[in-house]
């Protein structure tokens, strides 16, 4: 029987549709491949819902057999509720079904502004229509340190959960894990145009959280 | 001939057109536009510079491994579904 640390040398290189392929044959060598390329990001995306650590490993580990379930139906075609090539997009999309249902907390896009409107001059300002009212101001070395600091980390995810599931969702996936947007959007089922907006909103609310914790200072 | 020469951005614009910018889906006109905006505006160089910051910041958070209990627990899992399935 091969270890897992051969299974991990002799899998690296296969693309994720052939490992799924070959789970559904029953390669058990095949699921591990997968669960350590993905899981680490699908269980982030679980903590974006309410819950704790265990939690989210169950919704995972639901979604990992519900995945498997879904390969099986249509004997042994592909499911065409699976986008093709897109084995984690349709995992992460399990994950939030499964989050979804075990916290009854939708993932629904905040209708909120990017950035707050008086930080503009008005759209008729005689002058500075549009322009900076209010500008960022600059982040020195000072911010540089404190984003460095050891509690930074906790900070960031306590801050990105507190955007709401939606926007943790799209920055879990897209700048923490580094998803490609196309599959953020199908896992998140929103069309690439809206994927993108909820990101803007996403990063611009970090942003701004991150720049009262540093004005504060 | 002389060229039609698209006005420039201010700087609300340059902020709601930012994502599609660092996503590279902005098409090189208004590509452009954003980069002629941002060598002339030190306020919106700032605002692009503390987004960029943020996303290398979350980048760092970052976990890669898979606990060897979780590991286990998934392939009996995995080993459930198969022998259902035969």
């Amino acid at each position: 029987m091969p270890t897992l640390a051969r299974i991990r040398m002799s899998t690296d290189a296969l693309a994720d549709e052939v490992l799924l392929d070959a789970c559904r044959a029953g390669d058990e060598g095949a699921f591990v491949a997968l669960v350590r390329r993905h899981h680490p990001a699908l269980v982030a995306l679980a903590r974006c819902w309410p819950g704790g650590a265990y939690e989210a490993q169950r919704d995972v580990a639901g979604a990992w057999m519900a995945l498997l379930r879904h390969a099986d139906r249509g004997g042994g075609s592909r499911d065409p509720a699976l986008p093709a090539r897109c084995v984690r997009a349709a995992a992460g999309r399990e994950v939030i079904r499964a989050a979804t249902r075990r916290t009854n907390v939708a993932l629904q896009a905040p209708d909120v502004p990017l950035v707050e409107p008086d930080r503009f001059f008005a759209h008729d300002h005689e002058l500075w229509a549009d322009e900076w009212a209010d500008p960022p101001r600059p982040w020195g070395r000072m911010a540089a340190r404190r984003m460095d600091q050891a509690d930074m980390p906790r900070l960031l995810m306590r801050r990105t959960r507190e955007l709401g599931v939606a926007r943790a969702a799209a920055l879990t996936l897209r700048d923490v894990h580094g998803w490609a947007l196309a599959e953020c959007a199908v896992a998140l089922d929103l069309s690439e145009p809206q994927m993108r907006s909820l990101l803007r909103a996403a990063r611009e609310g970090l942003r701004a959280a991150l720049e009262a914790e540093i004005d504060s200072r | 001939m002389s060229e039609l020469r698209a006005p420039r951005l201010n700087c609300r614009e340059v902020v709601e057109l930012l994502t599609d910018y660092l996503e590279g889906v902005l098409p090189q006109a208004e590509r452009d536009r954003v980069e002629a905006h941002l060598q002339t505006c030190p306020d919106c160089t700032a605002y692009v510079k503390q987004v960029r910051t943020t996303i290398g910041a979350l980048g760092r958070l970052r976990e890669e491994t898979v606990p060897d209990a979780v590991l286990e627990e998934l392939v009996e899992a995995f080993r459930g579904w198969k022998s259902a399935d035969a």
